[in-house]
């Protein structure tokens, strides 16, 4: 980037002794330039019989001489326009040095709060820890993403503009990225310009469709779900003619979010025409029951429409299939009953888990909060104890995911006062929004009688207090949490000391974050 | 003194401890808090049957725990200490237990004897015949080991560099303990820095034939010394290895300003630690390294605080180029810093680096403050600081960063404190738009922290 000029011959030589020390006095190394002036004066007196004396004196005064002399000349590397003036106010010293805190010392799951109280009060982060942020958006674009994105303002625009791997945060280098990026750039290119005007974005993928490698197409296809509309459904629908099955899947899973939409009434059709509830009269009365008919094979249209015959583990090959039937059926066709007329139905038949599994996932994907409720209350039916959680939980956790905070809340509760603390802190972990106030102070009690109990999920539990419950717990209960704890029991340790102490810390910090992120 | 919470965090040996002392820093953890006028006790259970017994003596301070942590200070101490930084008032005045006053009272045995010993060696240092040989003998020996030096550099550009990278350290430790056996330290550790100059990357070989070329110079003038003057007396024996005792320091003139701590840098050597500190007067507009050190495990003077200025008094080591001091004394309140005094544009800063390599042709690193430089990328990813005419200094390819600065500027002109090493500057410190920063600081990864 700089080129060195001297006049004197001084750098020539410099450059002809090191190219002759690399090589050896004793290889013959060795060039007599001429150097003028005192330099040069010297560089002759210095000589001796020895070359290599020679070599060593002419290293001692030349390194001394060249970078004295030194001149810099003007470099060919370009300044880049500067960033824009017009930028959000920056958050408060102190608020900036909790986010130091946040990224450099360990606190980094409280990341998105600091960012949503940042962005709730209208600020931005300080420009000094602008590349710590965008490095960590690079990695975590998913989880945070959003949240990162809120606080950077102008001026962390600019700085991921002028670098090669940050993602592109405006739509101008998403063009570029578009055009010459590898698959991950166009991926995240294709969602940043999704956020900005979708119809933009998907015309985009649909002109360049054709031409796109086989590979790539079903993640292409997955950005779509950033701004998903029924404007896109025509396009999604001519995806569900290629020939790869991942694409279809992919096309699929989209279009299962748009009730309206022709793939929708073809599912409800078909899970309307296998799945039937029915009233069955007996002695005690009439009860709900379900009727499943189920065809031996895949048919083509629904090959075209993203089914598969891969068997899900715990299932067999047909309820494998209603499996993924249901969890790609929009919710709205389960028709003529509650949700929890359909689960408590499911729950007395042969297909109980290809059903409650199927629903769980689409509930979870298509955010529907009424069947997340009703498959909360079904599953804690199923999963008794810990023995039948692993059976059980990704419908579990998915039907939680779907359910609103005070559903949630309550299927915790539910549980706190059974002897078992597993299956209450995986549903805990899965409790993923702000607890009110009332359930923290709940779970807090509970934890105190916990330890030191000596659990034996013991340090699972208290890797889940320590990153997971911290962070969601209200954390005006900081100072509650910080006695209370029965120490006096055989079963304490330093590692029990070591979690209530970054608990509470976590909750003081949580606490210190609202004070000075105020809008 | 009146310990702050801050300085007492910087007492800790890494985060980790910084981390485990806070945590501990919570009066109710402790069974016993105890003090009198110059120590502070406490006991603290700990996974053992019998609590820990830590102690504090105030004088100095110093720490004694009775855990079997090797750090030191341990979290225990860290923790005490936290505890009195913020309210001495927790701690019952009283007698000291046995424990305590059987510490001190070791303590102060040790300090008595250590001075009788010094006492001694004064005397027997007083004695200028004894002295005289003395000096007389390392001389000897040093001239000695400057010929086996000069033997060994030839050597190595006889062979040529290249099977060099593949040597192993002893390979230049070897030569290294040489040094030392001269009485020579200061050779000593350059002749280690050729070693990793070895394995420091692009360009390593021009690094090694300047510092190659740095060592025979030094040689050479060392042994026409009696020849120089006697500001580049003084430098090359402080170059070779000679130490000015802080009592010599005793007659130099104090010179008092408003110090800015501008930057502050840790090197690991051997069995020793040493902690580079630019300050620079705001009124003088001269620079000042403080040079600190620590061996093992000792914690490093933890009271110049980078970003920091004070009004004080320093005293000037001797020698032509006037740079190394020692801090005298504080006369006022230490506030944090908020600018870079005396930037200069990069052709004034280079020639004035050229004026102190005449002075002190074997520096290493030199203080230099540039003003009006804009960070900018070459097509390789290596960065450099541009002025307006389009002149371009090279940042130091280890230094990682940069973007930090490009974004404090937003493209704009900033002002930057660092080392200049004849081929690349090292940024410490920045002044941009009326705030200040300084480059990693404490135990937190922070890359670059505001400071005013």
């Amino acid at each position: 980037m700089t080129r060195r000029t001297q006049d004197s011959g001084a750098e020539a030589q410099w450059q002809a002794l090191l190219g002759a020390a690399i090589l050896g006095a004793d290889r013959g190394g060795g060039h007599d330039g001429r150097v003028d002036g005192a330099c040069g004066a010297m560089l002759q007196a210095a000589k001796a019989e020895d070359p290599a004396e020679t070599m060593l004196a002419q290293a001692a005064i030349l390194s001394v001489y060249c970078r004295a002399g030194r001149r810099i000349a003007r470099g060919d590397g370009h300044a880049p326009e500067p960033a824009p003036r017009d930028d959000g106010p920056v958050c408060s010293d102190k608020a900036g040095r909790q986010l130091a805190a946040i990224l450099f010392e360990g606190f980094s799951e409280l990341l998105p709060e600091w960012c949503a109280l940042a962005a709730a009060a209208g600020l931005r982060a300080p420009d000094e820890l602008l590349p710590a942020l965008l490095h960590r958006l690079e990695s975590h674009a998913r989880s945070e993403g959003a949240a990162i994105r809120s606080v950077l303002g102008a001026r962390g625009s600019w700085l991921a503009a002028q670098h090669p791997d940050w993602s592109p945060a405006g739509s101008g280098d998403a063009e570029r990225a578009w055009d010459g990026g590898d698959i991950e750039d166009r991926v995240a290119a294709l969602s940043a310009i999704r956020r900005g005007d979708p119809g933009r974005g998907r015309d985009m993928l649909a002109e360049s469709w054709d031409g796109e490698a086989a590979g790539d197409r079903a993640r292409l296809l997955a950005a779509l779900a950033e701004g998903l509309s029924e404007a896109d459904e025509d396009f999604l629908e001519s995806a569900l003619d290629d020939r790869r099955a991942e694409v279809r899947q992919a096309a699929a899973e989209l279009l299962a979010l748009l009730p309206g939409s022709r793939y929708a009434a073809r599912m409800g059709a078909r899970v309307g025409d296998l799945v039937k509830l029915a009233e069955k009269r007996g002695l005690l009365g009439g009860k709900a029951v379900l009727a499943v008919t189920l065809p031996d094979q895949l048919d083509k249209a629904m090959k075209r429409d993203g089914l598969s015959d891969r068997q899900h583990s715990g299932l067999g090959k047909k309820a494998s299939l209603l499996m993924a039937l249901v969890a790609g059926t929009p919710l709205g066709a389960w028709s003529g009953a509650q949700p929890a007329d359909w689960t408590a139905a499911a729950a007395k038949s042969d297909w109980r888990d290809a059903l409650i599994w199927g629903w769980s996932r689409a509930a979870a994907r298509q955010s529907d909060v009424p069947w997340g409720a009703a498959l909360l209350g079904a599953l804690q039916g199923l999963v008794k104890s810990a023995r039948h959680l692993e059976t059980h939980r990704p419908a579990l956790l998915a039907a939680m995911a779907s359910a609103d905070p005070a559903t949630r809340e309550n299927a915790v509760t539910n549980r706190l006062g059974g002897g078992d603390s597993h299956v209450a802190g995986i549903l805990l972990s899965a409790c993923d929004h702000a607890w009110s106030r009332d359930f923290s102070a709940r779970v807090l009690a509970w934890l105190k009688t916990r330890f030191p109990e000596r659990p034996a999920d013991g340090w699972q539990l208290r890797e889940l207090v320590k990153k997971d419950f911290a962070r969601h717990m209200d954390p005006a209960l900081a100072t509650e949490a910080a006695t209370g704890w029965r120490t006096d029991r055989n079963g304490w340790s330093s590692g029990l000391d070591d979690m209530v102490d970054r608990f509470v810390r976590c909750l003081e910090f949580r606490m210190d974050m609202r004070k000075e992120l105020k809008p | 003194m009146k310990w702050t919470v801050g300085q007492i965090l910087e007492l800790a040996p890494d985060a980790s401890s910084e981390k485990a002392g806070r945590g501990l820093a919570k009066a109710a953890k402790w069974s016993l808090l105890g003090r009198d006028d110059r120590a502070v006790w406490g006991e603290i259970s700990g996974s053992g049957k019998t609590p820990y017994q830590t102690r504090i003596d105030l004088s100095e301070p110093a720490f004694k725990c009775s855990c079997p942590s090797r750090k030191f200070p341990c979290k225990h101490s860290l923790g005490l200490f936290l505890i009195f930084g913020e309210d001495e008032r927790v701690f019952a005045r009283g007698g000291a237990p046995e424990w305590v006053a059987d510490w001190l009272a070791g303590r102060d045995s040790r300090v008595a004897k250590k001075a009788d010993r010094a006492a001694k060696k004064k005397d027997a240092a007083a004695d200028p015949k004894a002295q005289a040989k003395r000096v007389a003998a390392r001389e000897k020996k040093i001239a000695a080991g400057l010929d086996e030096l000069d033997v060994w550099l030839a050597d190595l550009l006889r062979r040529g560099f290249a099977g060099l990278q593949a040597e192993p350290y002893s390979f230049w430790d070897g030569m290294a303990a040489r040094m030392v056996d001269a009485q020579a330290p200061g050779l000593a550790r350059l002749v280690r820095q050729l070693g990793e100059l070895t394995s420091s990357g692009d360009g390593w070989e021009a690094r090694l034939l300047t510092a190659i070329g740095r060592l025979h110079l030094l040689a050479r003038g060392y042994r026409r010394i009696d020849t120089l003057d006697a500001g580049l007396r003084e430098d090359l024996r402080s170059a070779v290895g000679w130490s000015v005792a802080k009592d010599d320091l005793a007659d130099v003139p104090s010179v008092a300003d408003e110090w800015l701590v501008l930057g502050q840098r840790v090197e690991e050597e051997d069995r020793l630690r040493a902690q580079w500190n630019w300050l620079w007067g705001a009124q003088s507009a001269r620079p000042a390294l403080i040079l600190n050190f620590a061996a093992g495990n000792q914690p490093l003077d933890a009271s110049i605080v980078a970003g920091t200025r004070f009004p004080g008094e320093l005293a000037f080591y001797p020698g032509g180029l006037s740079l190394r001091a020692i801090v005298r004394q504080r006369t006022g309140e230490t506030r944090p810093a908020d600018t870079l005094p005396a930037v200069l544009a990069i052709p004034e800063a280079l020639a004035a680096y050229g004026t102190a390599l005449a002075r002190a042709p074997w520096l290493e690193r030199w203080p230099m403050a540039v003003a009006g430089v804009r960070p900018v990328r070459g097509p390789g990813g290596a960065w450099a600081l541009r002025d307006d005419s389009g002149m371009a200094l090279p940042v130091d390819p280890g230094f990682t960063h940069s973007w930090e600065l490009l974004s404090i500027g937003g493209g704009g002109a900033i002002d930057v404190f660092g080392e200049w090493s004849g081929d690349c500057l090292t940024p410490l410190s920045i002044s941009a738009d009326g705030r200040f920063f300084v480059v990693g600081r404490g135990h937190s990864g922070a890359a670059v922290t505001r400071v005013a």
